[in-house]
């Protein structure tokens, strides 16, 4: 073939076939070499392993044509990845909407502390600047300090890595109920933290406010000589004043386990139901006499008056006001 | 529902996944319908790993089962993804 090829051409014109030659099996080496490259950088991309040349050989590369399949494949991941963008957007809608609908202010944190999403709710219940809250940490925002305060929601949670609940988080002068509750990885890792703030001042100043109110009527019932209690349906005391614990002799430890049952005498009880039912077809008042049993054995005989009362919408239950009677009947002889 | 099943035994990576994204790309439109399911027959575990996240990032359903030695990768219509 040599021989064939110097005697149509002269020597140049042979070195320089030979020189296109050499040339174009570069340029061909460098393509296929491109072609395998990329190809690789697409299949690592979709987490498999590099082509192999016994799989792929110079040919197989070009008339396989990985390049262009892999090439679709991305095609119908970008179309894929539209889809999962809109439903991701009316996601995000329906969650804002959410968000913007309960009455409770929701902060979600990030595992730094920074506020990443939070709605109108907490604006109003912390007074805050929505403006400036996007990346701020909850610390600086919420509680107006660099640093984590006591009893922090976001650090518990980040310790326990559970849900929590404080009952009573105050906050410049107002009381919350926070519900924290954090987000994971799949490695189980918190990545966010969702916290919510229900505005319990109200509430607990109401508390307060009956505290007061009973400790007033406490006070006023343990002040007069007579015997006070109020016992439910079933024959527990929900209350007894000082002079029924004096006379009876039962501390009130002792009181919140005993039944009124157990100091009368069980011919009475049947007389105290009927009272019940008197009071609860509509009578306002009852009297009666009794014999009490004290806790030492003794057996006062008392009288006076009984009514119905409601406590907390539950059943009705009695309300007895007594006194001793032999007490009072020696003061009518001595009188 | 048509079924299209795939003899892949024998095969190894990247070999299995190209030709799982072949017929993921020529017969796209009865997939993306549901009218057909794809059946990928293979020996090679690592397919069983590699096949059905490309599948699944593509936004089809799939499913893998155990069949003796070899496992059967079915995929369909859907976003679901089953082991």
């Amino acid at each position: 073939m040599k021989s064939f090829i110097k005697k149509i051409f002269s020597e140049s014109d042979t070195d320089h076939l030979m020189a296109e030659n050499s040339m174009l099996r570069q340029r061909q080496f460098r393509q296929q070499e491109y072609i395998r490259q990329k190809t690789n950088q697409l299949l690592v991309l979709l987490g498999t392993l590099p082509l192999r040349p016994e799989d792929f050989d110079d040919e197989a590369l070009l008339e396989e044509d990985p390049i262009g399949t892999v090439t679709e494949s991305f095609a119908q991941i970008l179309e894929h990845e539209k889809v999962l963008r809109d439903d991701l957007q009316v996601a995000h809608d329906e969650i804002q909407a959410i968000l913007a609908s309960v009455g409770i202010g929701i902060l979600v944190l990030d595992s730094a502390m920074r506020i990443q999403m939070y709605n109108q709710k907490v604006l109003e219940q912390f007074s805050l600047d929505g403006a400036s809250l996007q990346g701020q940490t909850c610390c600086q925002a919420v509680c107006g300090s660099p640093v984590m305060p006591a009893n922090c929601a976001f650090e518990k949670i980040l310790d326990t890595r559970r849900p929590i609940r404080l009952d009573d988080w105050v906050r410049a002068g107002r009381h919350f109920e926070v519900a924290g509750t954090p987000i994971k990885n799949r490695f189980g890792d918190v990545t966010h933290v969702v916290l919510a703030y229900t505005d319990i001042t109200s509430r607990v100043e109401a508390v307060r406010e009956l505290r007061q109110r009973e400790k007033i009527y406490r006070d006023l019932f343990d002040s007069v000589d007579d015997i006070v209690q109020c016992v439910t349906a079933d024959g527990a005391f929900l209350f007894v004043n000082q002079a029924w614990r004096e006379l009876l002799g039962y501390s009130p430890d002792e009181t919140s386990g005993l039944r009124f049952w157990n100091i009368i005498t069980p011919d009475r009880r049947s007389r105290i139901l009927e009272l019940m039912e008197g009071l609860q077809r509509g009578k306002r008042r009852e009297t009666l006499d009794l014999v009490l049993f004290s806790k030492d054995g003794r057996e006062i005989a008392v009288a006076g008056s009984v009514r119905s009362c409601h406590v907390g919408g539950k059943s009705p239950a009695l309300l007895f006001m007594l006194h001793n009677a032999e007490e009072a009947a020696k003061g009518v002889v001595e009188g | 529902m048509d079924i299209r099943e795939i003899n892949m035994l024998g095969k190894v990576c990247p070999s299995t996944l190209l030709i799982a994204l072949r017929e993921m790309n020529t017969h796209k439109t009865e997939l993306r319908s549901g009218s057909l399911r794809l059946v990928l027959v293979t020996d090679n575990r690592d397919a069983t790993v590699t096949i059905p996240d490309a599948a699944a990032t593509m936004g089809y359903a799939v499913s893998v089962a155990q069949d003796g030695a070899c496992y059967r990768i079915e995929i369909q219509a859907g976003h679901r993804t089953e082991t």
